[in-house]
């Protein structure tokens, strides 16, 4: 047996098993080990994957599917991986049927499986089964936000197979290498003109676009992230969306100098990257400020995740090698924080039942090892050193200033604050102040879901000290010096980042901070009403408290903007169109054979008139 | 004096149809059915037609030369009992629709619709 | 053995409809299970013919009496018709036992003669060589299928028969007078010949003879807007004749539509009308898809659900190009299982609970678990979701449509696919996570039936090689016409 099918699809049999012999106990243990199995290979194939990438080809219905596991689609795969066996131990503690295991494992070799694909076929399969296979997770607690993610993905989906169809009518092949070639044989040759280059531009940008949540296509994730087990949206939100970004990095690969050649360049950027570029700076805006406005935190996070796969996207815009860089470092970061956060909810969701603002507080006491966790997602998510989350924002930000996009860096920077305002939001209302008298009896998680926060935090933490490890990868990904440095120190045109000092002047920092608390603090219990708000007196209507309307005011100051709201007009749209097929059916097929009869009879008529009568 | 025969089965054809198309009454519109397969056998058997010849049945002094195509006749004999036995089953289902619904009027006979 | 027993495949239905009279003495069972038996039979006929033909590799060609074509009427068992033939055959056997426990309305055994009519029918215009021959058994195909469709003897039944028998007998009608015209040009009605002297054909009289047998046919078919009287007839009729409706009534038509377009491809105006259906059958695919879209009743949903994939179907066909008639072959395979599946499922919840609509359906999952299983698969695989049936034919079908330059065609379709995902995942949703109910006892052929069905869509979705292979030659034994034509022993004419 291949190595590389045994990756791909130990999940997806694991879960069928797991789904058939739906005991308590016998999936669990299938499950765990489906899911880890892929982890396992990754490891052993890592020395292989280095020297010379590893192939598979698989023959189905006429189509022949190959599989690499080169040095990208080894990182893509090791990140999904990590995060699908935390997911795996989550699902443990928080998921109760055969039914979970089945589809979480079945979109955990979905993913892998678009990351080693090497032709559209396979690519197109394994996407959809990713997409299904999520979906359903998600049909099981909500129809409407189900149908609203399944409706965007599968429109997304449909782009992407009418590019597959015009790419294959023009070059005749159907694998990424020949497709390549051919298109850079294009520019010259000229069969696809300018227009259709745009179109499967278009057409695959939907595409991914709708899978990485970049606005307006992201109107899905917030209902579909927190609609679901959170220990899967771990995988959801950390694994899943990256296979968006990964298109995008396949738009590079495939066209990218196909519309280099056709679009040109603006202002000195590439024309296409520029476009997805912008399009992940707005992701990162909207989806942040959105972000802090949410009062559920599952809410939360999942608009803080389209945000931060904005960073992605807007990292791969800039097109240059140290943005690459950044985004892909980013890529692993964005997957093991918010992997982490995901976990941190279905922790807190799982222990307390509660998912808003306001029914919370004080959870630190009560489940210390769950606010460690969630305090390590916090400061990597917000960008604080010594966290992967840093280093990758920071990369990315240098190839924002080196690439002279002062307006994208700016967004990188707002999304920063943002990030910081929401994330403190979660600190201190989930984990302090006073807790409601309902929770006096929470206790800690369960040992699989700790352990699942564990396998995704020691990440945040050694790619945060030693970054050079990541970035060493990339660096052979891109096949290039792009980052330089050793482990602890990164090193790019404009600028170094040593993070092991950082790391040591912060515990040096916390260590005072702690003495200083622990000797010098007084804390003496106040009434809430006993404060104020930005000036104002706390009323009963308002009263913004950490937990209960805390960014009101940041809500009126938008109101203007709020107003709009692609969610709302894409509902509209869905409505408009089934009245549309309703007052159709209703029209056509009005029940009188008389008017069928006529329907023949004007059919004959343009026969006639055609020409052919 | 072929054309004519053409022109009656052309016409018989729109006659029926125009029965279809028009007339409210289930019957009525079943008798335009029927009139338009009346035209299209006239059609058949005139295309098989050969002016001066007699019918295709071999007899003393008509051989093959003497006879019009056979194979247009034999076809209309079949599409003739073909046309005999949708009316009859069409006919039938007007008995059944006329007693459930209590009319034979095209616009009130539509609960199956959308 | 010698390949004229073939004709078996049309005499056997043909003899034992003739006997049903005759062994009304055994009584209500007895003629249930007779009907079984000769389905059974008849797919032990079609399996051997099946085997014969995939194996040598040569069409059957059965000839009547021994006349050889053109004089005497022919049968030309290909490739495809024997893959459909046998396909017919497995599905009356299915409905036929399907009937044993559902058919409650007498009288049984004129049910039982319709039935073998019907079978008879399909059979022989997927068979036949000869278009005029073509006709009576689309003739026979639609009387029978008229009269099925009025079986319940309730309001609904005698008027979706009305409307069948209106728009069916105006389509035939004119098929016949393209017959006629194409006769009057050509002096033949073997299909093999009018191939070989199409070229030859005065290009008016070719046109207009093309454009209405196309016609007659499309509404077999059920192409838009000539597919009115669909919906009706298959919400109407019995549970197992929609079955049959769905799964090779309507494919009998495309098929011959198909077979017919490709004979005359000399035409002049060929690939004008191969525009026009590829049009019709778009449209076809967009408006039955949002037909479906709020059907309260799942029966009739399932039906415009089928109609669109008919049209997909259809466009396939209509491609004029060898991937397109391999795909549009290999959909028809991929859609017969899958309605097969989806329409027993349906009708036997709809006679189990009392009817097919929505709220008949919600919390299925709880009543009738296997059931209810059968359903998503079979949703599922009509959804075109990976690893089930449908998604590779789909797939297959849009490539060959970009391929052939009906980007927009692709383009209307995928945006109707979404659609179709709606519909169908609201349907799993009612049935697996609204409402409640007691669990019932579940049959126990008919459950062995869908899930049979049921495997076959997963096993074709993981292993679609082989039904693939199958696709590829029937597809080949429609497009090829120069094979088709040498393969049929014509005699000179005029000798």
């Amino acid at each position: 047996m291949n190595e590389i099918l045994i990756i791909l699809f130990t999940p997806l049999l694991a879960g069928v098993l797991a789904w058939a012999f739906d005991f308590r106990g016998v999936r669990e243990v299938i499950g765990l080990i489906g899911a880890a199995v892929p982890l396992a290979y990754l490891v052993k194939l890592y020395p292989a994957v280095i020297e010379k990438p590893v192939d598979y080809a698989l023959t189905v219905g006429g189509f022949t599917l190959q599989f690499q596991l080169g040095t990208m689609s080894w990182y893509f795969a090791a990140v999904a991986s990590l995060v699908g066996l935390a997911m795996a131990f989550g699902l443990v503690a928080t998921s109760r049927s055969g039914y979970d295991w089945l589809f979480a494992l079945m979109s955990f070799t979905g993913v892998l499986g678009v990351f080693l694909s090497q032709d559209f076929i396979g690519f197109f399969l394994l996407w959809e089964l990713m997409t299904f296979a999520s979906f359903m997770m998600v049909l099981k607690r909500n129809r409407h936000e189900s149908l609203k993610y399944f409706v965007l993905s599968v429109i997304g989906a449909y782009a992407m197979l009418l590019a597959i169809g015009i790419l294959y009518a023009r070059t005749g092949a159907l694998d990424f290498e020949t497709i390549r070639q051919a298109l850079i044989i294009d520019v010259s040759l000229g069969t696809i003109g300018k227009g259709e280059t745009i179109l499967l531009f278009t057409l695959f940008l939907t595409a991914f676009g709708v899978k990485a949540g970049a606005v307006p296509l992201h109107v899905w994730a917030p209902g579909a992230y927190s609609e679901t087990d959170q220990s899967y949206t771990a995988f959801f939100s950390g694994a899943l969306s990256k296979a968006g970004v990964y298109g995008i990095l396949l738009i590079y690969m495939l066209m990218g100098y196909k519309l280099y050649a056709e679009l040109g360049t603006f202002h000195g950027h590439l024309t296409f990257a520029y476009v997805i570029a912008w399009i992940g700076a707005i992701t990162v805006v909207v989806a942040s400020f959105l972000a802090v406005l949410q009062e559920d935190i599952r809410k939360l996070f999942a608009y803080s995740s389209v945000g931060q796969v904005g960073y992605i996207l807007l990292a791969f815009g800039v097109g240059s090698p140290l943005g690459f860089a950044g985004g892909l470092f980013h890529v692993l970061s964005h997957a093991i924080f918010k992997g982490l956060f995901w976990l941190v909810t279905a922790a807190i969701i799982l222990q307390t039942g509660r998912t808003r603002f306001r029914d919370m507080g004080g959870l630190a006491e009560k489940m210390p090892f769950t606010f460690a966790m969630g305090l390590i997602a916090v400061l990597s998510l917000a960008g604080i050193p010594p966290m992967a989350g840093f280093a990758s924002k920071w990369l990315i930000y240098e190839a924002a200033i080196q690439a002279h996009m002062p307006l994208v860096a700016g967004a990188i920077f707002l999304g920063s604050g943002l990030a910081f305002a929401y994330v403190v939001r979660f600190l201190y209302g989930v984990w302090f102040g006073q807790r409601p008298s309902e929770l006096e009896d929470v206790k800690e998680a369960p040992l699989p879901l700790l352990l699942a926060m564990t396998i995704l935090a020691i990440p945040n933490l050694v790619f945060g000290v030693a970054p050079g490890v990541v970035t060493g990868y990339i660096n052979r990904i891109l096949m290039g010096d792009v980052v330089g440095g050793d482990y602890y120190r990164l090193v790019t045109q404009t600028g170094t980042y040593n993070a092991l000092l950082v790391s040591t002047a912060l515990v040096i920092g916390l260590a005072i901070a702690g003495l200083v608390y622990l000797y010098g603090a007084k804390a003496r219990r106040v009434p809430v009403t006993d404060t104020y708000q930005s000036g104002n007196p706390v009323t009963e209507e308002f009263n913004l408290s950490i937990r209960r309307n805390f960014y009101r005011p940041l809500a009126e100051a938008l109101e203007f903007w709020l107003r709009y709201s692609w969610d709302r007009f894409y509902e509209r749209l869905a409505k408009l169109s089934e009245d549309f097929a309703d007052a159709l059916r209703q029209a056509f097929y009005n029940g009188n054979v008389q008017s069928y009869s006529w329907y023949l009879a004007i059919v004959l008529l343009i026969l006639a008139l055609w020409g052919v009568l | 004096m072929i054309s004519v025969y053409y022109f009656g089965a052309i016409s018989l054809i729109l006659i029926g149809l125009y029965a279809v198309l028009v007339k409210k009454n289930v019957l009525k519109m079943l008798i335009g059915l029927s009139i338009m397969e009346t035209g299209v056998n006239l059609l058949l058997v005139s295309i098989g037609y050969i002016s001066g010849r007699s019918a295709p049945i071999l007899s003393e002094g008509i051989g093959p030369n003497q006879a019009v195509d056979p194979i247009p006749q034999a076809l209309v004999l079949t599409a003739i009992v073909i046309g005999v036995a949708t009316t009859a089953m069409a006919l039938s289902v007007a008995i059944i629709l006329y007693g459930k619904y209590g009319t034979l009027n095209v616009e009130e006979i539509r609960r199956l619709r959308g | 053995m010698n390949g004229q027993y073939a004709s078996l495949l049309i005499a056997l239905p043909l003899l034992s409809a003739f006997f049903v009279p005759l062994i009304k003495g055994l009584g209500e069972r007895g003629i249930k299970y007779y009907l079984a038996v000769i389905t059974a039979l008849q797919t032990g006929i079609a399996a051997w013919v099946f085997q014969q033909v995939y194996s040598t590799g040569k069409p059957i060609i059965v000839m009547a009496g021994g006349w050889k074509p053109p004089v005497g009427i022919n049968l030309y068992i290909g490739h495809f018709a024997a893959l459909f033939v046998l396909i017919v055959a497995v599905v009356s056997f299915f409905t036929a036992v399907f009937s044993i426990w559902s058919m409650k309305v007498q009288p049984i055994d004129k049910y039982a003669m319709l039935f073998l009519l019907l079978m008879l029918g399909a059979t022989g215009m997927i068979a036949t060589g000869d278009i005029f021959n073509l006709f009576v058994f689309m003739e026979i195909t639609a009387i029978s299928a008229y009269a099925l469709t009025a079986y319940n003897k309730t309001g609904e039944a005698a008027e979706a028969s009305l409307k069948y028998m209106i728009l069916g007998g105006i389509g035939s009608s004119f098929f016949l007078i393209g017959v006629a015209l194409i006769y009057g040009s050509l002096g033949t009605l073997n299909m093999a010949q009018i191939a070989q002297l199409a070229g030859n054909m005065n290009p008016t009289v070719a046109q207009v003879g093309l454009a209405l047998i196309v016609f007659g046919l499309a509404v077999e078919a059920e192409l838009f807007p000539l597919n009115a009287w669909a919906p009706d007839a298959y919400q109407a009729a019995p549970h197992a004749i929609t079955v049959m409706f769905s799964a090779f009534v309507v494919k009998a038509g495309l098929y011959a539509t198909a077979r017919l377009l490709y004979l005359m491809q000399a035409v002049g105006s060929w690939h004008d009308v191969l525009k026009l259906l590829v049009a019709m059958a778009t449209l076809t695919v967009v408006v039955a898809e949002f037909a479906a879209l709020r059907q309260k009743d799942v029966k009739r949903m399932i039906a415009y659900s089928s109609i669109s994939q008919v049209g997909m179907i259809a466009f396939a066909l209509a491609l004029g190009s060898q991937a397109g008639v391999d795909a549009g072959v290999f959909h028809m395979v991929n859609h017969a299982v899958v309605k097969a599946l989806l329409f027993l499922g349906v009708g036997y919840v709809g006679i189990k609970l009392g009817g097919t609509a929505m709220e008949n359906f919600q919390g299925l999952g709880k009543r009738m678990p296997l059931t209810a299983f059968a359903l998503t698969i079979g949703s599922l695989a009509a959804v075109g979701i990976p690893l089930f049936n449908i998604f590779w034919s789909k797939v297959r079908i849009l490539i060959a449509g970009v391929e052939a330059g009906y980007t927009w065609g692709v383009a209307l379709i995928l945006g109707a696919s979404v659609v179709e995902a709606v519909y169908y995942l609201r349907f799993i949703h009612a049935m697996w996570f609204a409402g409640e109910g007691e669990r019932m006892r579940e049959g126990l052929a008919i459950s062995l039936i869908l899930l049979l069905l049921a495997a076959l869509v997963i096993v074709i979705g993981i292993y679609p090689d082989y039904i693939w292979s199958l696709a590829q030659k029937a597809g080949s034994d429609i497009f090829n016409v120069g094979q088709y034509i040498k393969n049929v022993p014509l005699m000179e004419v005029g000798a």
